[in-house]
């Protein structure tokens, strides 16, 4: 192919038509309610540097150790050296059957809930389900609750498709439900409802602790009394590490008014991007017809529903949760150990996240400013909230993905940069 | 799925007390289409399936997982892997001569998924953008899903009509309407199979710069020609003024990759990453699919895919004179997967659809690459999923069909 035809002069036309334009003009409404940014973040200030190889304790991803590379390559082996070519054409935009079966198991077993694969659809990811969810019920300017904290990806999310977001507080029990309550009524004497409650129940992010029964069906109750769904985003619910798993809200509630977001990335890999919604097969049907990218990757679920085979998942997890629980209590016990004046938190019973109260009002983007010159990175509170504005001032750690050997120093460092800060403030 | 098409979804209450909490859109869009049960499904658009490189993937994923596994297995950022963003760049510059930057390539989970991507980047509900008549209904249930005004364009044996584009935006104009973006296939159409001759590139891309319209140019076929390269694509023509080029591995690789890509100037792809909320698509598939190209078998692959296609492509053409001449007109595709027919009177395309049904033959009728009326007495015919042999057997039972349908009538 060449380009000999192209007539200069039509170039030339074109960059002066252009100049009298601005692509501004043509961006829409949602682009312009949108901050900078990707679910990813979580606010590291980028004019600091660390003089010496920091220690991260920052981002919700899995030990890169655990990554089941061999027993993927296997899977993969087995999901393309089949006779047909059905990993490798179009599957369809509610994803490969056996692969939803296979979690319908799975939530049927650990879960007590009659599932089947009508009550699952596969996504890119978690963040792609709530994308899905969020263009199924949302038009712009309705509204939707989430907790304050939260997962500040699924709040740009909800920006992008124009929602209106409201804000209920957590306590040690979660979602504080009273609270909740007194917004729906308020909007319902207001003429106005919210469409979604979004809710991590299970092992928050960032505030690492599971909502307390009583709160689930107090919470559970609300939002069928004002008729609003609840979207339980349940990334790290598997990752518990007391005795028993958290009763989730779809269980206790059997699927009514719940729709639950899970995912593969916290348990396997974040690279693999493919989660699921459970729902109402209703709701499950509603969520097609609102995709327009034609499914993900057929390969990728071949591969998955081969490495759920033979209990090789419920193995992998068990390690996981081993392995996870081992790193949280080297780092809760570091921080008392060296972090006891500066900031308390809540031991979390799950997950990948500590979530730490500032003591004597410590700054927490001076901490994690002075973290990074220490060599610890972590994330600040302020990032969780809706507004952006973390009144009591707190700090977020991630311990799932720092080297085990690193824990101890790390919580040192953070002490050090508390003990900094704190001298500076006393001046 | 014509059927499906004219059919609006109501949603049926089941007793759900959140079935008012659905989006205004959602019972609006018409239902996605599907592949058909019968012996010769000449209905979907999709790949060969001998031709699948599952040994190569495997061979890829081998690779990536024993070389970069860390890399593989964790988010890889919204825009996509940079050293696949840097093959594809430079693949696009060398085929459109001009210079283009990673950072002017963002990855997408396909193309229907890039469309989206820029779809909502651009359009408000009420925006007003134009398609041609007839065209990828993928593209208009996008459209519709932004609740945007669709505009249409004819069509003719070349492509969309630059004059009636022309027109189509004057009266607009005179509406005080101005129309945000123009969506074509100008290379191996969907469904029309047409491929744009320049000069009508030329005059497109003139009006659409003089109205400050941008151009979505989907090259979803791009790479598959049976009688030599095309015209410069649009986004060549214009040096990448005012063009959104949506590209796609879907049809020389694999469809279930699920791996495009959308090229545009870095502004326009820094906007198209901000308004992604999926967190990426897989680093792992990328990775994968980068091996594959790397690997000197990607070229060789596309050479075997056109051959085997223009074999299937020659193979329907010369059935279709042998047995469907008399009943139908024709032009014949330089490349891609479809043949659109023209049926003659009194033949209409749901009647033959609905007879061919039942003679084991699927085809899509017209109606449904139209936003609204249109394509009554259009067929399209998907040659690239089947062998010679079995296109030649559905062609004649097709051309049999309509002998009896025109007869009976």
């Amino acid at each position: 192919m060449t380009i000999d035809s192209n007539p200069q002069s039509l170039i030339d036309e074109l960059q002066q038509l252009w100049s009298n334009h601005s692509l501004n003009e043509l961006a829409s409404d949602a682009v312009k309610h949108l901050t900078s940014g990707s679910a990813t973040d979580w606010g590291i200030p980028a004019d600091v540097e660390s003089p010496i190889e920091p220690i991260t304790l920052g981002g919700g991803i899995p030990d890169a150790g655990t990554l089941p590379k061999v027993e993927l390559l296997d899977a993969m082996r087995r999901a393309l050296n089949v006779s047909d070519d059905e990993p490798l054409r179009y599957g369809g935009g509610i994803g490969y059957e056996p692969l939803r079966e296979e979690l319908a198991k799975r939530y049927t077993r650990d879960r007590h809930i009659n599932a089947t694969s009508d009550h699952f659809l596969l996504t890119n990811g978690s963040a792609d389900a709530i994308d899905l969810i969020s263009g199924t019920f949302l038009s712009p300017g309705d509204i939707v609750i989430s907790e304050a904290p939260t997962f500040s990806g699924t709040l740009r999310t909800f920006r992008g498709h124009q929602a209106e977001i409201l804000s209920v507080g957590i306590d040690r029990e979660g979602m504080i439900v009273d609270e909740l309550e007194k917004l729906l009524s308020q909007l319902s004497d207001d003429g106005r409802r919210a469409k979604l409650i979004y809710v991590i129940s299970n092992c928050h992010n960032p505030a690492g602790i599971s909502m307390s029964h009583s709160r689930r069906e107090s919470l559970l109750r609300v939002a069928a009394k004002y008729g609003c769904l609840i979207v339980d985003d349940d990334a790290y619910g598997e990752l518990y590490y007391t005795s028993e798993p958290p009763i989730t809200l779809s269980e206790l509630s059997q699927g009514q008014g719940v729709i639950t977001v899970g995912t593969f990335s916290k348990i396997i890999a974040t690279g693999l991007r493919v989660g699921w919604v459970f729902a109402d097969p209703s709701v499950i049907e509603q969520i097609v017809r609102v995709r327009f990218d034609m499914g993900n990757s057929p390969m990728l679920h071949h591969m998955l529903w081969q490495f759920m085979q033979d209990e090789r998942l419920d193995k992998h997890i068990i390690n996981m949760r081993n392995l996870y629980s081992e790193k949280l209590e080297l780092l809760a016990s570091a921080l008392h150990e060296y972090c006891e004046p500066y900031m308390s938190f809540q031991k979390p019973s799950g997950g990948f996240f500590l979530w730490a109260q500032l003591h004597d009002d410590l700054d927490a983007l001076a901490v994690q400013r002075e973290g990074i010159k220490q060599g610890v990175i972590f994330a600040n509170g302020h990032g969780f909230f809706p507004d952006h504005q973390d009144l009591s001032q707190h700090l977020r750690f991630a311990f799932s993905w720092v080297p085990l050997e690193d824990i101890e120093e790390g919580a040192r460092r953070l002490a050090r940069a508390c003990a900094i800060v704190s001298e500076n403030k006393n001046k | 799925m014509d059927e499906e098409k004219k059919q609006p979804f109501s949603l049926e209450s089941d007793g759900n007390s959140f079935d008012q909490l659905f989006a205004s859109i959602v019972n609006k869009l018409p239902i996605n289409t599907s592949l058909s049960p019968l012996r010769y499904d000449l209905n979907a658009g999709v790949p060969d399936r001998e031709s699948l490189p599952a040994t190569a993937l495997l061979t890829a994923t081998e690779h990536v997982l024993s070389h970069d596994a860390g890399g593989a297995l964790t988010y890889g950022g919204q825009q996509g892997y940079l050293p696949l963003r840097e093959w594809i760049a430079a693949r696009t510059s060398r085929l459109s001569n001009i210079k283009i930057d990673a950072d002017q390539v963002t990855l997408t989970s396909g193309s229907a998924h890039g469309l989206q991507n820029v779809a909502l980047t651009f359009l408000d509900p009420n925006d007003t953008v134009i398609l041609g008549a007839p065209t990828y209904p993928g593209a208009i249930r996008t459209f519709q899903a932004r609740e945007t005004n669709i505009v249409t364009v004819p069509q003719d044996a070349e492509g969309l009509l630059p004059e009636k584009l022309l027109a189509t935006i004057r009266d607009l104009k005179e509406k005080a309407i101005t129309p945000k973006l123009l969506y074509l296939i100008p290379t191996y159409d969907n469904p029309t199979g047409t491929t744009l001759p320049l000069e009508r590139r030329e005059a497109i891309i003139k009006i659409a710069h003089d109205n400050n319209i941008l151009i979505v140019e989907d090259e979803a076929y791009a790479g598959l020609d049976f009688d030599g390269p095309p015209p410069p694509s649009f986004y060549s023509i214009a040096e990448g003024k005012g063009i959104i080029q949506l590209g796609t591995f879907s049809k020389t690789i694999a469809s279930g990759l699920r791996v495009g890509w959308i090229t545009s100037s870095q502004a326009i792809v820094k906007t198209l990453v901000h308004m992604r909320f999926d967190n990426g698509a897989s680093p792992f598939l990328h990775r994968i699919v980068l091996h594959f190209l790397e690997s000197g078998e990607y070229i060789p692959h596309v050479t075997r895919l056109q051959s085997i296609y223009r074999e299937r492509r020659d193979a329907t053409e010369l059935s279709l004179r042998k047995h469907a001449n008399p009943y139908i007109d024709f032009t014949k595709p330089n490349g891609g997967f479809f043949f659109w027919l023209s049926l003659k009177d009194p033949l209409t395309a749901d009647q033959l659809r609905s007879a061919a049904m039942k003679s084991n033959v699927a085809v899509t009728s017209g109606t449904t690459y139209f936003f609204g009326s249109g394509g009554e007495n259009k067929i399209r015919l998907v040659f690239s999923a089947l062998p010679p042999t079995d296109l030649e057997n559905a062609v004649q039972i097709l051309g049999n069909v309509m002998k009896t349908l025109v007869n009976n009538t």
